[in-house]
């Protein structure tokens, strides 16, 4: 059984497109794949604040992790911008998470031993040739827009959680990446502290940057333009 | 900042797991200097150790024999030359050869006869008897012979000579009797122990007493030639024995090169296997370590893919820890191994041999070597942790 939830987009050009995507996980004790997901299609449009909503074990973090080339489906296809990227070689997946994709965690994933402007220019450290100063200076710009002007030098077990987040979010906007993937991005914080998250992701969003949020919280999913309700592998419903 | 800045940054974060595994590796590379030092001193040593048991090259005039024969009766063989050394230039070539530093001992001998008879005063006198007098350089010849037995002493004056065990219990001859010699009054200074070699059947003199004794001047029979061999092979050393000493014959008595460098050898190659037992420890504790952080870090490991580090990048990551560790460790362990060597060399009393040198080439060789074998003991952990996928690095957490 497939369901398709891409007619919410109508007819506008998709920036990122699901086709009957499954995954299993094997089991731990040896026996048959447990599957995650079970035929999931979806489109999301450029400039879109899409969430996926969901019970625990219902599949979203899976669809995010493989819609954010973060790991393969075992069939299925997830088109960006028209371009299959189930298939694309390694080094091309790397560069659409380095440049095009965006993610961030409940639990911030931030390297611990590294400061915020430092984690907010991870990306730009893959090799030996220094952090251009211009790029630097972006971090410390986009660390300002997320409210941490006076924390760049911090390393993140003197930030509070909320703080964390905004890195992580930093992270992803110093790369002007295209879509950024939520997952669960207030999970693990207080009630204040994920509102101002929220808003935050609602201002990116309200200046055009595609975003695909899992959520168990009805109120923040309808913060975004559409939400997607999955259960057991399978998107169930959608909101327009 | 760079790749470079992470493992930087994690070394110094997690400086007590850095430190311990510095301090290993630090340990092992100086064992290993210290090891190589002392052994490669006290191989030298020892080899020097080893000529006061003999020459190893025999260097001699060129001779040329005749068979005689008659009607198909062997006559026996016909020496053509007798022929000598030139005694001064011989040793002086010898000495001046490009391996000149591997020249233990040169020995120069002079052959003669003489008929002695028994010195006055003698209990039961014999009739004169043909001896061999030998002139020797006393201090070389008793270099090479450190396993001589005097009773009494070596001759201080060129008057003065040694008695082989044999010719002193046929002549009667003690410490302080005087014989004969060719018209000269030599005295017996001390009778050599049975040595069950040639020493016990002739007397030994100065080589310039003998030279005026014999009317042989600035002439010597052969020469002994004690070499050491750990630096270079026998053969070169042969070889350049023959270009300094055109028509000259020149031997090496291959038996007592192999026993020595067996010798040798032994200890090197004892050093050296304890040595690669210490370097695998040390690796071997690299590898877990290695693998311990990359299985306590998957979860940095998935941050870096999930923001487009490439498989690479990881693998460099994870290596240049490794290579950051090898690195400091190469130094501190050449340095405090160099140090260690010293020390030991001192307590051991190897006084007869120069202490190793330090050497910048040696340093930078060691620390070169130590920083590739630790990446080398890293790459398959870092290589294991460039595989993990994102999400299953994110999600195992």
């Amino acid at each position: 059984m497939t369901t398709d939830h891409t007619a919410h987009t109508g007819s506008a050009r998709a920036i990122i497109e699901a086709r009957d995507l499954c995954k299993s996980y094997p089991a731990t004790d040896g026996g048959v794949p447990a599957p995650v997901l079970r035929g999931v299609s979806l489109r999301v449009a450029p400039g879109e604040f899409v969430a996926v909503a969901g019970r625990s074990g219902s599949g979203k973090s899976t669809l995010l992790n493989v819609l954010a080339s973060l790991t393969l489906p075992d069939s299925g296809t997830v088109l960006f911008d028209g371009q299959d990227i189930t298939r694309v070689s390694e080094a091309r997946r790397n560069r659409l998470r380095h440049s095009d994709f965006a993610v961030i965690f409940q639990a911030h994933h931030l390297m611990p031993y590294l400061t915020a402007l430092e984690n907010v220019l991870l990306p730009f450290m893959n090799g030996l040739a220094p952090v251009p100063a211009a790029m630097a200076e972006k971090g410390r710009s986009v660390l300002d827009r997320v409210g941490l002007s006076g924390k760049a030098g911090s390393l993140p077990g003197a930030l509070s959680g909320g703080e964390q987040q905004r890195v992580a979010i930093a992270r992803a906007l110093v790369r002007d990446a295209r879509v950024l993937f939520a997952d669960e991005p207030t999970g693990s914080l207080d009630t204040a502290t994920g509102e101002a998250i929220m808003e935050l992701l609602a201002e990116l969003g309200r200046d055009g940057l595609t975003t695909v949020m899992v959520t168990h919280n009805p109120d923040y999913a309808r913060r975004a333009h559409r939400t997607l309700i999955m259960r057991d592998g399978l998107m169930v419903d959608g909101l327009a | 900042m760079n790749i470079l800045t992470i493992p930087l940054r994690c070394a110094r974060k997690k400086w007590l797991r850095t430190l311990s595994l510095f301090c290993i590796f630090t340990l092992g590379v100086a064992s290993i200097v210290a090891l190589r030092e002392v052994s490669a001193v006290v191989g030298e040593s020892l080899e020097r150790k080893l000529t006061s048991f003999g020459a190893n090259i025999m260097v001699s005039p060129a001779r040329e024999t005749l068979t005689v024969s008659y009607g198909g009766l062997p006559l026996g063989d016909l020496l053509l030359d007798e022929g000598h050394l030139a005694h001064a230039e011989t040793v002086r070539r010898i000495r001046s050869i490009e391996f000149s530093a591997n020249i233990a001992g040169v020995a120069p001998k002079l052959v003669t006869m003489a008929r002695i008879g028994s010195p006055a005063g003698a209990a039961t006198p014999v009739a004169p008897l043909p001896v061999a007098v030998v002139g020797v350089d006393w201090p070389e010849e008793l270099s090479l012979k450190g396993y001589w037995a005097i009773d009494g002493a070596t001759p201080k004056t060129p008057e003065g000579t040694l008695a082989g065990h044999a010719v002193a219990a046929r002549l009667g001859l003690a410490p302080g009797s005087v014989v004969d010699v060719n018209g000269h009054a030599v005295t017996v200074t001390g009778v050599i122990g049975a040595t069950g070699s040639d020493d016990d059947n002739v007397l030994l003199a100065d080589i310039g007493f003998v030279q005026r004794a014999f009317n042989l001047p600035d002439k010597a029979s052969f020469v002994e030639v004690a070499a050491l061999c750990a630096g270079c092979p026998i053969d070169d050393i042969v070889a350049q024995l023959r270009a300094a000493l055109p028509g000259q014959d020149i031997k090496a008595l291959r038996h007592v090169v192999e026993q020595r460098m067996y010798s040798v050898h032994f200890a090197q190659q004892l050093a050296l296997v304890v040595s690669l037992v210490i370097l695998l420890t040390a690796c071997a504790m690299v590898v877990m370590s290695m693998l311990s952080a990359v299985n306590e870090r998957r979860r940095e490991i998935g941050i870096l893919r999930s923001v487009g580090f490439s498989r690479s990048g990881v693998f460099t990551v994870f290596a240049s820890e490794a290579l950051l560790v090898g690195v400091a460790a190469g130094l501190a362990g050449y340095l405090s191994g160099h140090g260690l060597a010293l020390r030991v060399l001192a307590l051991l009393h190897m006084a007869d041999v120069a202490p190793p040198p330090f050497s910048l080439a040696a340093l930078a060789l060691t620390t070169g070597g130590i920083a590739a074998v630790s990446v080398l003991a890293a790459a398959f952990p870092a290589w294991k942790a460039s595989r993990v996928e994102p999400a299953a690095a994110l999600v195992s957490l």
